[in-house]
């Protein structure tokens, strides 16, 4: 990579970020209890978060001169994450809901009871 | 030179107005649909005989004018080289007015408008009269529309449509069922040898690239002329199969062997239609046919032989049966059966004007025939229903309809007749004095088929005679052998007919109070039975007939026969007097005791030389032909029928698409165990297939690690 590099290789955070994110994948598929599922989807979302964060920071150097130029032309990243973090509010949101609705059936909060739609 | 003959068209128009009137209007026409159709086929003959005059003026070599009336089928790579092998086909509707053309015009609606005129006396009591003569109308447009087209597709048009139409006047009493098994016998055999026809039509197209006769709009050589043109050497199996295939038609349609079989049993339509269709016209078809494609059948010698051998084998076969039958209707069926041979045998010997000569003069007495024996039938049967019926006026259509011996499962018993029966000779007897114009007219045409000079029977069959002793074959005595036999034979079983019939003691109440027919009846009796006698040395000789008729029917350079003038007469004349013995010894045996003693069942059941022995059994039953036919293939079909229904359509198609249906139902229930409604496994699916996904779409652009 050319350019002024910060200390900390990107690798690191896209290795960070893939732990993150496999745990989250871990957790929505083991877990019976929805809330604990929220969180790992949180904690996906996040991982690819700091994915996105990573690389704007770190692609940021390239000209044809190969010199430096401002960060600011290569801010996508950022902005994706500022996207990212809106909807990850406003699923959760919409996700409590239902499952405030479902669970006011039921006395039980565990997802594997919820198999009405067993063929 | 076209624009003269151009209202060729209206020919066949004037019948086909009058199918369609009387065939939408019948109901309100009634009386007057037969004086309508009549005058429409009369309307044509006018016509033909107008354009037959215009053909006499045309000088030699251009003999043949084609009318075109309208494009029909063309597929458009015409004139563009064309490089998938499909030729370019062009087949219009178009008319060819030459010399054999027109001669088949005139028969056909000379010979059907005295027909028509014949019908309107027979038919009137009939409550199917305007639907007779609807149908009556189309076959003549159908059978006109066959002589004149100029291209094949428009001859199997009319090929086609006759049998149809004989289909529909077979079964024209169709209250009865054998006069529907008869007319499904009857268009099924003609159907079967249409198939050859077709075969015929598509290796002719492959072979000579066109279907047309002569030279018209198309613009190229039609068949006849470039048969001609070809040279004998570059012919081979093709052109044989191709004769062989169309001459097999023409056995279905011309009832020779192996075809003929329906021809008998359509003596259960009204005896104007088979005056009309099985002895004037529809049956000449096949001849009509070979004489058209003379120069193709010529380049062929083994097709002139097969033609030849089947024509007389039939003659000689059908004569024999002839001999046997009771039904004075069925002797002429099958004294129709054995002059068709004859005139085949005439083609297959290379002269073809000699079979058309026979075919005009066979029209001539065998409608007189037919339309004679129509008289005989319809007062022995007015005698019959004098007798019995009191005032039932609607039992006059059942009554009108032809018994026959209606038997296709069982053999004919050779036992006394059925009592009712109109058409049974049995009942008759001594009408000669009772029918005297019917007698007289009907003895002509008998002397006329017999081939007693000067009637017009003997120049014609005296000439095909003559020709076949002539053939280029060391074998030629035994086929003019074979000839003369059947004419021996023919000239016995009409005059046994016209003996049974008109001399001797009536045998029977209704014989006793016969009357003569009204003149609409006798009036073209009398006109054909002129034209049986004078035709040959008054009207149209053989020479003159052959000299208008050569540039149709000829091909310059081909022989088939060394002539030696000096047997001609000879055997003709010689031919014909022992013909004359035959009928002297006929008409003695038959009046030498009286009362017919030897016509009396108890003594012809005691004398030895006269009952009922072997051979007459299986001439009575027509060789048993009928049933041998109905083990093999009407068995045949019927189970052929039956396995292709039971194991192939339902065992094999229902099998498959019932398949098809399983599968899916089991596909669909192996997947429904997918479907657990457990969330957590979803999730895990996806999971996996997410990684499944990125995997293939990543793939490409693994470098291996830097």
């Amino acid at each position: 990579m050319h350019g002024i590099q910060p200390g900390v290789p990107l690798g690191y955070y896209l290795t960070l970020s893939a732990v993150l994110f496999v745990i989250g994948v871990a957790g929505v598929i083991v877990k019976r209890n929805p809330i604990v599922i929220f969180m790992c989807v949180e904690l996906m979302l996040n991982a690819v978060n700091l994915t996105l964060v990573a690389f704007s920071r770190y692609q940021s150097t390239l000209t044809p001169a190969g010199t430096l130029t401002s960060p600011q032309h290569y801010l996508d990243g950022q902005m994706m994450v500022i996207f990212v973090m809106a909807v990850a509010a406003a699923e959760v949101s919409v996700g409590l809901g239902i499952l405030v609705s479902i669970f006011r059936q039921r006395t039980s909060i565990s997802v594997d009871e919820i198999d009405l739609m067993r063929g | 030179m076209s624009s003269e003959f151009s209202i060729a068209w209206l020919i066949p128009l004037f019948p086909l107005i009058g199918f369609l009137i009387n065939g939408l209007f019948g109901s309100k026409t009634k009386k007057f649909a037969g004086i309508l159709a009549t005058a429409a086929v009369f309307a044509s003959f006018v016509i033909a005989y107008i354009l037959f005059t215009k053909v006499q003026s045309l000088d030699e070599g251009h003999k043949q004018v084609t009318v075109f009336l309208a494009p029909w089928l063309s597929n458009f790579m015409i004139g563009a080289a064309d490089p998938t092998g499909i030729k370019p086909l062009q087949v219009n509707f178009e008319l060819l007015i030459d010399p054999l053309s027109c001669l088949m015009m005139l028969i056909i609606t000379g010979v059907g408008g005295l027909i028509h005129l014949y019908s309107i006396s027979y038919m009137a009591a009939d409550k199917g009269f305007a639907r007779f003569f609807t149908y009556l109308n189309l076959f003549v447009f159908f059978m006109l529309l066959l002589v004149m087209g100029n291209n094949l597709p428009i001859l199997f048009i009319g090929w086609e449509g006759v049998g149809l139409c004989s289909y529909l006047l077979i079964g024209f009493f169709y209250e009865k069922k054998s006069a529907g098994d008869a007319a499904k016998k009857a268009f099924i055999m003609n159907r079967i040898g249409d198939v050859g026809v077709l075969i015929g039509m598509f290796m002719l197209f492959q072979y000579f690239g066109t279907l047309d006769f002569y030279k018209g709009q198309a613009d190229i050589d039609g068949i006849v002329t470039a048969a001609k043109n070809l040279p004998a050497i570059t012919t081979g199996t093709t052109i044989t199969v191709i004769c062989l295939m169309l001459f097999f038609g023409a056995t279905g349609k011309s009832a020779q062997v192996p075809l003929y079989t329906w021809l008998p049993d359509a003596m259960e339509g009204p005896t104007p239609v088979s005056a009309l269709i099985h002895a004037a016209t529809m049956v000449t078809a096949g001849v009509y046919m070979v004489s058209r494609l003379h120069s193709l059948f010529e380049l062929s010698d083994t097709a002139m032989m097969v033609i030849c051998a089947t024509g007389l084998f039939t003659a000689l076969w059908a004569a024999l049966i002839g001999l046997a039958q009771n039904d004075i209707k069925r002797v002429l069926a099958y004294s129709t059966v054995s002059q068709l041979g004859y005139m085949f045998a005439a083609c297959g010997a290379g002269m073809f004007a000699a079979g058309m000569y026979h075919v005009m003069t066979h029209a001539f007495f065998k409608a007189c025939l037919f339309l004679g024996s129509g008289s005989v039938i319809h007062a022995v049967e007015h005698a019959m229903h004098a007798k019995h019926a009191h005032g039932h006026g609607d039992e006059a259509d059942v009554a009108h309809a032809e018994h026959g011996d209606s038997h296709d499962a069982h053999a004919i018993p050779a036992g006394g007749p059925d009592p009712h029966d109109p058409q049974d000779m049995r009942n008759m007897g001594g009408l000669g004095g009772k029918i005297r114009i019917t007698f007289l007219t009907m003895s002509a045409a008998t002397l006329a088929i017999a081939g007693i000079w000067p009637f017009a029977g003997f120049w014609s069959k005296d000439e095909i005679l003559w020709r076949l002793y002539n053939v280029h074959s060391p074998l030629n005595v035994l086929i003019w052998g074979v000839g003369a036999i059947t004419a021996l034979i023919t000239a016995f079983y009409m005059f046994r007919m016209i003996m049974k019939t008109f001399f001797g003691q009536p045998r029977t109440e209704a014989a006793k109070n016969a009357h003569e027919s009204s003149p609409l009846m006798t009036g073209p009796l009398v006109l054909l039975a002129l034209l049986s006698f004078s035709t040959g040395w008054l009207v149209a000789p053989f020479e003159k007939f052959r000299e208008f008729l050569a540039p149709s029917v000829e091909t310059p350079g081909y022989t088939p026969t060394i002539l030696k003038p000096e047997l001609e007469h000879t055997l003709g004349f010689g031919l014909m007097a022992v013909i004359i013995v035959v009928i002297v010894a006929c008409y003695l045996a038959y009046r030498s005791s009286k009362n017919n003693e030897l016509l009396a069942p108890a003594t012809r059941a005691n004398h030895s030389v006269l009952s009922a022995g072997w051979i007459y059994n299986v001439l009575l039953n027509k060789y048993f032909i009928d049933e041998l036919n109905n083990l093999t293939w009407v068995r045949g079909g019927k189970n052929l029928s039956q396995w292709l229904w039971k194991t192939f359509d339902v065992g094999v198609v229902d099998g498959i698409v019932n398949g098809v249906a399983g599968v899916t139902a089991w596909i669909g229930s192996g997947l429904r165990k997918t479907q657990t409604g457990y969330v957590r496994s979803y999730a895990l699916t996806m999971a996996l297939g997410i990684i499944a996904v990125l995997l293939l779409i990543l793939a490409p652009f693994a470098h291996g690690v830097k």
